[in-house]
Formats: structure tokens, sequence, C-alpha cells
């Protein structure tokens, strides 16, 4: 600390000690690298040599689908099919939040009300959201809109209940503390109620994510001519199998990238939240 | 280290695992008193009433066989399982025929089983509704139209009759809806027409939305809408069953094409299907017969290769085994 008691060792002594724990970073970054990505290419490999020796059309090797992948995705039905189901994806990725958050605040922070319109939220959240589809298509016709109605349909109710969860957990010494300095309304809810369920509601929105992924698909499956569902949907219809494993392939992809791109997220907003349960496990 | 060792765990465990697949389970031939078991895959639709009724009046029993109709939602579920052997005869549309062919999954069509009429009040049409104001093909450019799966027999043939009277088949924009979905979506005004087969055609028309066109007729007259399939595996390892079951259909099909057995024809649907019964009784039937017309399919796959429906053309010659 003191500038002057350590300057003789530090020059010294820091090399030492950043030399080895360089080397130690290193090495444990490539086991990290190594378990990560090392069961992914030991299937990969598993699976080639299986494809060699297996006849079985339907389960074809890596190679020929990746070779499907490049064919299939890269250029027009990137524009044509990929972009717009992730556009559907990301519109109803969105309304969910902002639904869930808003509506779960509102519900969160009134006692009565959550009383009221528990058995109600469960009851809806039962429903599987793929039965909605018939109706949405009367009611919303055979559009984008019906969609990502569908999406939003199942990807709000983990978002919604979370956040309801989150804003009722609020801490009490906080609310009382906030009450006693008479702490304006919306202050309290950006400062306090917000902050303090945000954890809550990431875990909801992580939930979230998987349920509109799989609901993207499933929308498109009925009554589409475009999008990453119907492609697979037709590709299998049509015994394009290579073709079909590439489009399911590729929705894994935009799964693991939408799962990277919600830790980046979840990292920024609750950087507080981690600091905080670091320091109590320190 | 912990964790190199557990990945070399896995790697074993996972290569040791690999060494005990690959068995192909050989489906058995059982028999059953002195009738054999046969599989056949078949749509929940009227034009099965043949088969049903052929079944009912003992057609098979007196070829040996005892047939089990599974029900298959369309050919795409059915064909792997009858390349698979899980089912051993499948009556669906060429169009199914002509994938698997082009994918090269080893499939046959060996008979004919219903077509639709070249001329008269055909068994599917294009139906417009009221509001849409559409009367003829042309004016199905650039309108929303409805049919069951995109990149078959449905949509080539409306593309190839708008062409013909005069309209741009390339503007249209076809959707995919379920036929039971049609009639609210039409009415909702979601599509503005759709291809719907019988009891639809009827059905809608009733209600006052108005009758385009045939597709079928107008551009490949007296198309087969369903055919029998077989594996080439089936018919290499078991022509006698091929044999059998060749002459039970083409009877079986005899049968039900003669007016007198009209009765129970539609007692089969009434038995199987759970229409209203005015419906069962005036349901438009198509015309059973077990000769194929190999012309018509080549059109057919002709138009969809113009149309890049299809990239390239079956091996027709492969394909077609009339039996």
């Amino acid at each position: 600390m003191t500038p002057y008691a350590g300057e003789p060792v530090t020059p010294y002594a820091r090399e030492v000690v950043s030399g080895s724990r360089f080397r130690g970073a290193g090495i444990r970054i490539a086991a990290g690298f190594l378990f990560a990505f090392g069961l992914p290419f030991l299937a990969l490999v598993v699976w080639g040599v299986w494809s060699t020796r297996s006849t079985n059309r339907f389960f074809p090797g890596p190679l020929t689908i990746g070779e499907a992948f490049v064919d299939t995705w890269v250029g027009r039905a990137f524009l044509d099919d990929v972009l717009p189901s992730l556009y559907r994806l990301g519109l109803g990725i969105v309304a969910s939040i902002v639904v869930g958050v808003a509506a779960g605040t509102v519900i969160g922070l009134f006692r009565w009300l959550r009383e009221l319109l528990e058995p109600l939220l469960e009851f809806f959240r039962a429903i599987p959201p793929p039965v909605l589809i018939p109706v949405a298509m009367l009611l919303l016709g055979i559009t984008d809109s019906m969609k990502v109605v569908v999406i939003v349909s199942g990807a709000v109710w983990p978002i919604l209940l979370n956040t309801i969860e989150g804003v009722r957990a609020t801490d009490s010494v906080m609310t009382e503390t906030a009450d006693s300095f008479q702490i304006t309304w919306w202050e309290r809810l950006w400062f306090l109620v917000l902050p303090a369920s945000s954890p809550r509601i990431m875990t909801g929105v992580r939930q979230g994510l998987s349920v509109a992924l799989i609901l993207m698909v499933i929308s498109e499956m009925f009554a589409s001519s475009s999008g990453l569902g119907y492609r697979i949907a037709y590709f299998q219809r049509n015994y394009l199998i290579a073709e079909m494993w590439s489009g399911i392939l590729l929705l894994g992809l935009v799964g693991v990238l939408l799962a990277v791109a919600f830790g980046l997220v979840e990292r920024r907003v609750l950087r507080w939240y981690h600091g905080m349960r670091e320091v109590t496990r320190a | 280290m912990k964790k190199v060792t557990a990945l070399g765990l896995v790697a074993g465990v996972v290569f040791a695992l690999t060494g005990c697949t690959d068995s192909d389970a050989t489906p058995s031939d059982q028999a059953s008193g002195e009738l054999r078991r046969v599989r056949v895959a078949a749509l929940p639709i009227t034009e099965t009433a043949a088969l049903w009724g052929g079944i009912k009046a003992g057609v098979f029993a007196k070829h040996g066989l005892r047939v089990e109709v599974l029900p298959a939602q369309g050919g795409a579920q059915a064909i792997p399982a009858l390349i698979n052997g899980d089912i051993d005869f499948a009556i669906g549309q060429p169009f199914g025929a002509f994938r698997a062919d082009l994918q090269d999954l080893g499939v046959v069509i060996l008979g004919n089983y219903a077509s639709s009429y070249r001329d008269g009040d055909d068994i599917n049409a294009v139906v417009a509704s009221a509001k849409s104001g559409i009367t003829k093909p042309a004016q199905l450019a650039g309108r929303k139209v409805a049919v069951n799966s995109l990149g078959a027999a449905g949509d080539v043939t409306i593309m190839a009759a708008v062409e013909k009277d005069g309209g741009d088949p390339s503007s249209i924009k076809f959707v995919e809806v379920a036929f039971p979905d049609v009639p609210a979506q039409l009415a909702a005004g979601n599509i503005d027409a759709a291809w719907v087969p019988e009891p639809f055609v009827t059905q809608l028309r009733s209600r006052g939305d108005a009758f385009v066109v045939a597709p079928y007729q107008a551009v490949v007259p007296g198309l087969a809408t369903l055919t029998v399939m077989g594996a080439t595996k089936l018919k290499e390892s078991d022509p006698a069953l091929v044999k059998d079951f060749s002459a039970a259909m083409k009877e079986t099909l005899g049968w039900a094409q003669d007016p007198a057995n009209e009765v129970p024809v539609r007692q089969a649907i009434k038995d199987n299907l759970e229409l209203p019964d005015p419906v069962a009784e005036s349901v438009r039937l198509p015309a059973f017969g077990w000769e194929l017309d190999r012309k018509s399919m080549e059109a057919l796959a002709t138009l969809a290769g113009k149309y890049r429906v299809l990239d390239r053309q079956p091996n027709f010659d492969r394909l077609i085994q009339q039996q």
C-alpha cells in the first residue's frame, strides 16, 4: 500500500508472480476452452465416424449437413426466412418483457390485486400456447402479428410471475426506509422496487427466451409461407433430410447466441447483484 | 485435471456406446391363422372409403390378406415408415412419391388408387370468398390463396391454371392452411381463395363462396390424386405379397367404382369418419381405378419443374412399377 516500503521488492516479485500467474491463467483458459468445446467436438467426431458406417439416410453425417447448411442458409434464404423469423422473435421477446415487467410490477405492488389475480394467472400460464394458434389465426389473420402474439402468449408468463415475486419480496427494511424518507412514488419504483426485483426479472427473462424460441418455430409451422419453422417443416415433408437437420442446427445456434447475448446483458444489469454476492461469499 | 478426466471418461463411454448401436430390427412376418397381416397407411379422408369398403366386403381376405389400416396425416409421415418397414403399403398423393424418388429413397408407385375427373364436377377446386370478387383463375394473381401444403400438386396446378387463363402465376401469394381451417379463414377474410377437396367444395359453394377453377381438370385432366406406394425393398424381398396385395387392390377399386356398390362405399365413410350423414350421402367420390396414367403424372412433374417446385425430374421408369 505504501509506495515506499514495497518499492525495492516489487519489480522482481511482481515479475515472478505475474509470470507464473500468466502461465497458470493460460493453462486454465485453455483447459476451460477444451472443456467447453471438447464434448461438442467429440460428439461431432463420433457422429462423423458413425455416419460412415450407418446407411440410415435419415441421419446423415456432419459433413453432409454442414454442406447443406451453407447451401441452404447462406444467401437469399437468410433474408427470406431467417431474418423475418428473428424479427418476429425479437419483437415477441421485447413485447413479453415490456408487458411482463409492467404488469408484474403493478400486480406485485398491491397485495389485494395479487391475491385477486393469482388463480387466473396460474390458469392462463397453464394453457399451452400452441393451442391458441387456431384462435389467433381467426382473430388476427395469417399475419406477423398473429405469430408475435403467439410468442408473447407463452413467453410473458415466466417474466410476469417472476416480476410479481421479485416486487413482492422487496426488502422490507428498505421499503420502510423509503417510507420514512418520504421518497416519491416514481423514485421509489425506479430506485428501489425495480432494482430489488431485477434478479428475479432476469430469471424470468431467461426462461422466457427459450419459450419464445420454441413458439417462434411452432407459430411458423401453421399457416405460414416463410420462416425458419416453416422451412424445417417443408424440408421434412420433402425428404430433404440434410437440409432439415441444417435448419435444426441453425435453430440451436440461434438459441446459443440468444443465451450469450442474454448473459452479457444480465452481467451488465445485475453487476451490483453479482458483486454483492461475491462479497458475501468471500 | 478433474475436468480433463471427466472429459476422457465421457469420451470413453460415448465410444463404447457407439459400438452397440446399429441394430436394424427386421419386421417379423406374422401370420395369423391363414391370413397374412398387411399394414397399410391411408389418409382419414372420404377417398379411403374404397379401401375400408373392400376390406369389409372380404376382397382382401379372399386373397389371403388381413389388412390393418393405419391413419397417416400425410405422405411425409407415411414414406419413412414405408422405407423402415413399419408399414407395407401406403396410399398417398403421387407428389410425395416424386419427392421421395428425387431423394432416392427407394419408393415405387405400384398402382393408381383414385383420380380426378376429366370432365364434369371435379373432386377438388379453388373456391374464393364472395367478398373477394374473384370469379376466374386469372384474378387469383396477386391474391392470397391457401393450399394444404406448399410445393405439391395443389399450388403447381393452380399456377398453371392461372397462367393458362392469362394471369401472372408468380404473383400469387400462397399460404398453407389445413383443409378444415379453410371455411373459417375464408369467412374471416384472411385469405381470398383456397384449394379444397370434397366435401369442402360443396360446403363452401352452398354458403355463397364462388367456384373459381378445378385446377386438376383445367391443367391435367384425369390427374391421379392418390396412388398406392410400396418400398423397393419389399418388392424385392417379398414379391408374392406385393402381387397378392396388388390383385386385391385392383379388385377392390373395381368393386368401389361399380355404381351397384355405392351404398356400401358410402356406408364405409359413415363407419370410419365422423361426417354428418347428409354429407356422407352426397359427397362426390373420385374415379377409383388401378391403372396408372403415367402421362398425367409426367405432365404434373414437368409443370412442377417449370414453376421451380421441383428442381429435377423424378426417374419415372424406376418410380412407376404398375403391377
